[in-house]
């Protein structure tokens, strides 16, 4: 048999300590919809597997408008226990039910393009991540997270462990999320898009705006986002932030999408998105 | 806290059954239920959460068995759909399956039921957007889906009554198991079959998850046969290592072309078409990307892979070639053995038809009008990967149990390539969990019978789903020039056509296509002058082959695009065109065959009343039995 050995740590410090063991390929094994694969197929060698099962991560708590979320929790406890839109329409447009059972929270960070549907949401959120660093944990903005993961080939996604994930939810930012898909249900990304939108009466204070489907993984928007911050979601705004979309952004072609649709798809659906803000704020949409 | 990796016990209960196994942790929850504990009813059609044919409740939520390692299952409670018929009664959506006709295949039955289930216990009432979304992670390729949701919402009612028929303690309201079997015995004399509903003879079979397709057998001591591939489209293939791959615990041995007997084949070969263009395994070169160079076997389908892997290939790339009209170039690369890039019909370079006089035809026409259509390839994609098992059996044959569609041409291609009498096998087939024209190909059992043969043991060899969609044969893309004179009344007076289909890197089934394509020209039509060369083309593609209507669907498409095309250019309308030129009966078709039969435009009339479209008065006296 080739299958790598099980390691079940009962503490986050035990797993800490396994993943440091030096001299053997380890690989993370969270909800499985990822690894179990590899494993399957014998796609590719690992020593040891580290199973986070045990490790009580799995909690979502509710604190002063903060939501804490540990990485084991499943996609669909998730969309269970916060009932906002946004988040429904996140987890229901990963996977199919059985996906959406097994898959977790702390996966999604890790999901390569066109997957990685909720981790676009967190990051239009300004999620912060817990994550094991030498000996302790720490915290970090996604963005930074993956700002970090970019300029450090060093760390393999297969051994990096997330404990928990938490954002704001208290309501004073409009948020949207839409995926573009090849069809309605369980289909990956062509072009995802969360906006998070502060304002201030008409004025926008603070934008975040995520895509996903495109790079190696989630990406700001930040060009967009300077456009909409101190102005009004006027029609010129709109196109001007969709068009600044585009910046920066070198999209990949897969079996679902071309470069060249999903590029001329980004300013689209960032129009879109902001346009199904505004019917609310201002008004008429034009789309 | 830390497992080894040698067996592990786990106890978990199966449809309310304790089963004891031992089995790595990491073995997925589907190998342990199919291998360990003989529950075959989910089936494998990715292995990596994307089909939905392994779907099982564990501890009554819906996961897919390939995604859970058997640590992650330990205690806990397991259903499967061999649970789900009570005492030889139907479950309420068994029988809804079997009434509304939402079996095909049966390989996706089993995950569609288990989801199915699933959404029921949490709503009893759902509607059918919420059925879509329930069974959105379960594929179908055969029926479209319409069926299995009306399966869905019809047994959502009958659980509601069947709650009260248990209730009333009348149970024997359900459909007993039996009941709805094949039975040769009826009395068939009255032949009373039209316009009654008569159930599918392996339906019960298919939603009970009995049915057994070639993989649901396995047998003691059996090896996973993982192949080597060419990771170039076109290349000299020099030395192979196999020293690393020798060293992965459960290698067994590797097999490559020296070890055929007979290494190159063609498939139609059994119908006199030649030459033998294709090796088993590659000898010197591979000629397109993904080739097979060499079988390794191990002891499980993990060790195979990762002895494939580590296996060195030295290559030399050539030039390759991807298109048609580059291919048939001077200077292309040369793709085949016979140093040139088409299949030769009879001594020449295409399959031609010549009727009447084009050039003539063009020079009186009113107008000429060109066109230029083109077709990608296309992957049949069936839910069950392409497979067999091979096995000795004691007396000095080979029972190999294959989904292949085609059994007699796999058993004696099969017999040439190793050089045995075709009575030495014993093939096993007629299941097939999907085939579309994909699984005609033989191109797994000959190497699995060889394998069997070298190491006297059973051997598997199965695609995986990415093999499947990226080397297995695809429908040709096809390239189609088409010239057409026409008369200002619509009549089209000739028609040229130049079509070149993409046999890829071997033949396959495609010169045989292209001959029905050239034999399908120029569509259903009376056409007094007609030109057709239909070329089939060697590029440094994975070879094409047979798919539902291969050589007419694409001309069909071609054909009729450009009669729209002409009927925009006229100003007519496009059915006006197309009844004006339909053949009729007694009329010669361009390859010399008299129309008999022809229903055309009969047809035409009754579709446009259908799709409430009014023709003239002219157009509705027209027939096929005169012009």
């Amino acid at each position: 048999m080739s299958f790598p050995r099980l390691l079940t740590p009962e503490t986050v410090d035990q797993a800490i300590e396994l993943l440091q063991v030096p001299g053997r390929k380890a690989l993370i094994f969270g909800g499985g919809t990822l690894v179990q694969p590899f494993i399957t197929l014998g796609v590719d060698h690992h020593d040891v597997v580290i199973d986070l099962e045990q490790l009580g991560l799995n909690q979502i708590v509710l604190e002063n408008d903060q939501i804490t979320c540990g990485s084991m929790v499943r996609l669909a406890q998730l969309a269970e226990a916060l009932p906002r839109e946004y988040i429904q329409t996140a987890v229901a447009s990963i996977g199919g039910p059985a996906v959406r059972n097994l898959a977790t929270v702390g996966g999604n960070i890790f999901a390569k393009p066109p997957y990685g549907d909720l981790a676009t949401l967190l990051l239009a959120l300004d999620a912060e991540l817990e994550f094991a660093e030498g000996e302790g944990l720490r915290w970090l903005s996604l963005t930074d997270f993956y700002r970090r993961r970019d300029h450090d080939s060093r760390a393999s996604d297969n051994t990096i462990l997330v404990t928990r994930l938490r954002f704001r939810a208290d309501g004073r930012r409009d948020i949207v999320f839409r995926k573009l898909a090849r069809k309605n249900l369980n289909s990956a990304s062509v072009v995802t898009v969360a906006i998070s939108l502060q304002f201030d009466r008409r004025i926008v204070q603070e934008a975040r705006i995520a895509l996903g489907g495109i790079h190696q993984h989630p990406i700001r928007a930040l060009e967009a986002e300077r456009v909409l911050i101190g102005s009004t979601l006027s029609a010129p705004v709109v196109e001007s932030a969709a068009q600044a979309a585009l910046q920066g952004c070198d999209p990949q072609s897969d079996a679902y999408a071309s470069a060249w649709y999903r590029q001329r798809m980004i300013p689209v659906q960032v129009r879109r998105a902001l346009n199904s803000l505004t019917t609310e704020r201002i008004a008429p949409a034009t789309d | 806290m830390a497992s080894n990796n040698s067996l592990q016990h786990f106890s978990f209960l199966v449809n309310d059954a304790r089963y004891d196994v031992l089995a790595p942790p990491l073995m997925s929850l589907g190998e342990v239920l199919r291998e360990k504990c003989g529950l075959r009813g989910l089936k494998h059609g990715c292995q990596q959460g994307g089909c939905g044919a392994c779907s099982v409740q564990v501890d009554g939520k819906l996961v897919l068995a390939c995604l859970m390692p058997v640590a992650h299952v330990d205690d806990k409670s397991i259903e499967t759909i061999e649970g789900l018929a009570q005492s030889d009664q139907l479950h309420p959506i068994q029988e809804a399956f079997v009434e509304s006709y939402a079996t095909q295949c049966g390989f996706c039955t089993a995950g569609m039921i288990m989801a199915a289930k699933a959404l029921l216990e949490e709503n009893p009432s759902p509607t059918r957007e919420e059925v879509l979304v329930a069974l959105s992670g379960n594929i179908c390729r055969c029926t479209g889906y319409q069926f299995i949701v009306d399966a869905v919402l019809s047994a959502a009612t009958k659980a509601r009554s069947t709650k009260q028929a248990v209730m009333n303690n009348r149970l024997d309201k359900l459909l007993p198991v039996q009941d709805l079997r094949f039975n040769g015995d009826v009395d068939h004399r009255n032949l009373k079959e039209i316009g009654t509903s008569t159930p599918r003879r392996d339906a019960i079979s298919h939603v009970t998850g009995r049915t057994v397709y070639f993989e649901d057998n396995s047998f003691p001591g059996m090896l996973h046969l993982k192949m080597v591939r060419s990771t170039h489209h076109h290349a000299r293939i020099g030395r192979i290592d196999f020293s690393e791959a020798e060293k992965i615990p459960g290698f067994v041995r590797a097999v490559t072309h020296r070890d055929v007997p007979n290494n190159y084949y063609t498939i139609l070969r059994l119908i006199g078409v030649e030459p033998n263009d294709e090796p088993v395994l590659a000898d010197d070169r591979v000629v397109y990307w993904g080739e097979p160079i060499a079988a390794i076997l191990a002891e499980s389908p993990q060790a195979a892979a990762a002895a494939a892997k580590r296996v060195k290939v030295d290559y030399e790339p050539l030039a390759a070639v991807f298109d048609v009209e580059e291919a048939l170039k001077p200077g292309a690369p040369v793709v085949t053995r016979q140093g040139f890039n088409y299949f030769r019909y009879e001594g020449h370079h295409c399959r031609r038809v010549r009727f009447g006089d084009v050039a003539q035809g063009f020079a009186n026409a009113d107008l000429i009008i060109e066109r230029r259509w083109d077709t990608s390839p296309i992957e049949h994609a069936p839910l069950e990967t392409t497979g067999c098992i091979a096995k000795p059996d004691g007396d000095g044959r080979f029972t190999v149990y294959t989904n292949t569609q085609a059994l007699y041409f796999s058993l004696d291609n099969t017999a040439l390539i190793l050089g045995i009498p075709a009575s030495r096998l014993h093939f096993v087939g007629g299941t097939v969990g999907g085939g579309f024209g994909g699984k005609v190909d033989v191109m797994v059992e000959p190497i699995a019978t060889l394998a069997a043969m070298l190491t006297n043991r059973p051997v598997k060899f199965a695609y995986t789903r990415e093999e499947e969609m990226r080397i297995s044969s695809t429908r040709a893309a096809e390239r189609f020039y088409i010239k057409d004179g026409v008369m200002l009344d619509g009549r089209i007076i000739a028609r040229q056509i130049t079509l070149y289909v993409d046999s890829g890197a071997y033949s396959r089934h495609s010169p045989y296509g292209t001959t029905k394509a050239a034999a399908h020209m120029p569509g259903p039509y009376t056409i007094p002058n007609v030109w057709v060369d239909a070329h089939c083309v060697y590029t440094n593609r994975q070879p094409s082959s047979a798919m539902r209507g291969f050589g007419v669907t694409l001309g069909d498409f071609a054909i009729e695009s450009q009669m729209d095309v002409v009927a925009h250019e006229l100003g007519v309308d496009p059915l006006r065109l197309r009844l004006i030129n339909a053949y009729r009966d007694g009329e010669m078709k361009a390859h010399r065959k008299r129309v008999e039969g022809a229903a055309l435009v009969e047809v035409i009339q009754k579709a446009a009343e259908l799709a409430g479209q009014k023709l003239d008065p002219d157009l509705m006296a027209m027939n096929s039995a005169a012009r």
